[in-house]
């Protein structure tokens, strides 16, 4: 049913549909909404879970990998500092193979302090173990959340997810949202069938102690469960199409690429405005395209050979830096590309930090620079203003 | 698609307007999307709050640098802020004044329509918050969304009498927009954005993850946010510093009186606390006079909650 409200609440009824058992979050803007929702319909008895209130997001974790450690469906929310401070506890969540699900309402890291939207805060948890997704919109972030549990919950993961949403971007935006129904939801997503619990009685280790003769295998079936993740993440799809009407197809999407030359590469809410571009530019005749990489763990390597293998250039927005190097999707994708027939030309752009506007006007620049450079500089930061910068 | 944008101060209800714009054009039938712009986020900062509006479902989520319509929730912004800046050709800026179109320091050019929002506001709210006044007057202005889905998206958001206030509010403002007006002025062209001013070529840039020029606070002339301004009874204050301690802005500062003109305030506290009419503390102080510093002083009422005596007064600023 479609109703019209701001993305922290459409996320946080996604939750309550999704029925999880415990949650544990410390509020940080632009998060606070979207846990603050979810107390409210625990409060008013929506919701039968329990919230368990934490002095930090490192405690918010460690309560949602006690939890799920018992069988418990588990649910928190963060962003940039607070995300950063649970970084050591992300790693045990996943070494431990708990499907706990996270809401991450992008934002930017400090210093300087700044609140606003970019991806530096989950980029930078790449390594964590977690899968990963960027929502285009809020019935996207809605619809990830509950087929994050059943991704996270199938027996061939059993892995974390984070299902990210840019903050303010969309947070704090109010649209029409199609709204997932309980009964649907109830037929969609069965209860947690954990393989193993604690228990007192049938004692098992949990995130125990691995010397050099274990470590290595515990890491490699952490590893290959994130690669199963695609098969299963591209299952869930198709069965949450089959019921909400809403396939998000595979691990990308592509938008008018078929005998496009030339493509830009983006995650999360800039696909939209990306898209809008591609439109004005094809109404001129340009043969231009666009892929949203919806999971950027598991990183979709085939998926992207396959719709860029052959196009003249590929341009790559990132929301964050590696530092020292360059944006790190666009790493990605260039090393997903390595070897394929013909390589594309390349490059990288580094654009919407800290909140800075993404507009079509970026996108526009973007594809000239595609259409028209012999590629002197692979990578760039967008938008910048050199009257701010120290001459050197 | 139709693109509005509203430039409000922190506590007129910026935001909450263009969620209720969003929310009405969706009761409308329309694909509708509303977001902010946070800056500080302080009672009396400018604001901005972005809404669009269409028969298709929307992607765009870059702000809105041309609109079709712009709101104005306090005229004091149109010094401020620029406005106007990108207005599409035939495109209206609706702002809250009492004063005429061609007398709100907008561009002639433009078709500018003023209401007193505040002056309805205040009659049927009985508060200075503005923002259902101009929706009201958006509809009535623009015809873009219906007057009675912006009185359900008001009630919803503020059940009860509240929001009955609000809705007669609304009505008001739309029934004086809709009514017959002259021709309509037009526009050729976008209106272009002023040019911001250059930084400063020294100080301000960025050296080593350090901004050379602190202090700038001191720049931020935060009195033209003020809607109330607080009056102090200063024979009856006892001087405890507690507005002044408590002013986010240290718009308040002490002035110790000397001389004859200490001499002359205490004799005159003297005699008030024989008859009776005030305190000793207060008297016993009587050369310590608060002052207000208008050009820092935003209105918040902090001050007033805070005075032990209830003795500082919030008084409407005649604008």
């Amino acid at each position: 049913m479609m109703q019209i409200m701001e993305g922290s609440h459409a996320v946080a009824l996604a939750v309550k549909v999704a029925r999880p058992n415990v949650v544990a979050a410390y509020p940080i803007t632009p998060q606070t909404h979207i846990v603050e929702d979810i107390s409210q319909l625990i409060a008013d008895g929506d919701l039968a879970a329990e919230y368990v209130k934490v002095e930090s997001e490192h405690s918010a974790m460690s309560v949602c990998i006690g939890a799920s450690a018992t069988g418990a469906r588990t649910y928190t929310a963060t962003t940039s500092q607070g995300l950063a401070l649970m970084h050591e506890v992300l790693f045990n969540a996943a070494g431990m193979r708990l499907p706990i699900v996270m809401t991450v309402a992008n934002r930017a890291l400090s210093a300087p302090l700044n609140i606003w939207n970019d991806h530096q805060d989950s980029i930078s948890e790449r390594d964590s173990g977690w899968i990963q997704v960027y929502a285009e919109d809020n019935t996207e972030a809605s619809d990830m959340t509950v087929q994050a549990y059943k991704i996270a919950e199938d027996n061939r993961t059993s892995i974390p997810m984070m299902v990210c949403m840019d903050g303010y971007t969309l947070t704090h935006t109010y649209e029409p949202i199609d709204v997932l129904e309980q009964d649907l939801v109830d037929s969609f997503l069965p209860p947690y069938q954990p393989i193993d619990v604690l228990d007192v009685d049938d004692p098992k280790s949990f995130g125990m102690f691995a010397d050099p003769n274990y470590y290595t295998e515990f890491r490699f079936q952490n590893h290959k469960a994130l690669e199963d993740a695609e098969t299963v993440m591209t299952e869930v799809s198709a069965e949450f199409g089959e019921i909400f009407g809403r396939d998000y197809g595979g691990l990308i999407e592509t938008y008018r690429c078929d005998d496009a030359e030339y493509v830009a590469v983006a995650l999360g809410s800039v696909v939209g405005t990306l898209k809008d571009t591609v439109d004005d530019l094809r109404a001129q005749g340009e043969r231009v395209g666009a892929i949203k990489v919806r999971s950027y763990r598991p990183f979709p390597v085939a998926e992207i050979q396959s719709a860029l293998t052959g196009v003249e250039a590929v341009g790559v927005l990132d929301r964050n830096v590696s530092l020292g190097f360059e944006g790190a999707l666009f790493t990605d994708i260039k090393a997903s590309l390595y070897g394929s027939k013909s390589t594309p030309n390349m490059y990288g752009f580094i654009a919407g930090l800290g909140g800075r506007d993404v507009t079509k006007r970026t996108f526009m620049k973007m594809f000239k620079k595609m259409q028209t450079s012999k590629a002197v500089e692979e990578s760039e930061f967008s938008d910048l203003k050199p009257e701010l910068l120290e001459e050197v | 698609m139709k693109e509005v944008r509203i430039h409000g101060r922190g506590g007129q209800g910026s935001v909450t307007a263009a969620e209720l714009l969003a929310i009405a054009a969706f009761e409308d039938g329309k694909y509708s999307q509303a977001f902010p712009f946070f800056g500080v986020e302080r009672r009396g900062a400018p604001v901005t709050a972005f809404t669009r509006l269409s028969d298709k479902k929307i992607r765009l989520r870059s702000q809105i640098y041309e609109p079709d319509y712009v709101i104005v929730q306090d005229a004091t912004l149109i010094t401020a802020v620029d406005v106007t800046a990108g207005l599409k050709p035939g495109g209206i800026v609706i702002v809250n004044s009492e004063k005429s179109a061609d007398n709100v320091g907008i561009d002639q050019r433009i078709d500018t329509r003023t209401i007193d929002a505040t002056g309805i506001a205040l009659e049927i709210i009985g508060r200075p918050i503005v923002n259902t006044t101009l929706l009201g007057a958006f509809a009535g202005a623009t015809g873009e969304i219906s007057i009675e889905s912006i009185n359900k998206s008001v009630l919803a958001r503020f059940p009860g009498k509240v929001g009955e206030l609000n809705v007669q509010a609304a009505e008001k403002a739309y029934a004086l927009m809709s009514a017959p007006r002259e021709p309509q002025k037009h526009v050729k062209q976008r209106i272009r954005a002023k040019r911001e001013s250059k930084v400063q070529p020294e100080g301000e840039k960025i050296i080593k993850g350090v901004i050379g020029r602190p202090g700038t606070s001191e720049a931020t002339k935060t009195g033209d946010w003020r809607v109330f301004y607080p009056e102090f009874d200063m024979e009856q204050c006892i001087r405890c510093g507690k507005c002044l301690e408590n002013c986010p802005d240290a718009a308040i500062r002490e002035h110790v009186l000397h001389g004859k003109k200490a001499e002359e305030a205490k004799r005159r506290a003297e005699e008030l606390e024989k008859t009776g009419k005030i305190k000793k503390a207060a008297a016993k102080k009587a050369h310590i006079q608060y002052q207000l510093n208008p050009e820092y002083c935003k209105g918040c009422g902090i001050c007033a909650n805070e005075c032990p005596i209830k003795g500082i007064q919030m008084k409407l600023e005649e604008k």
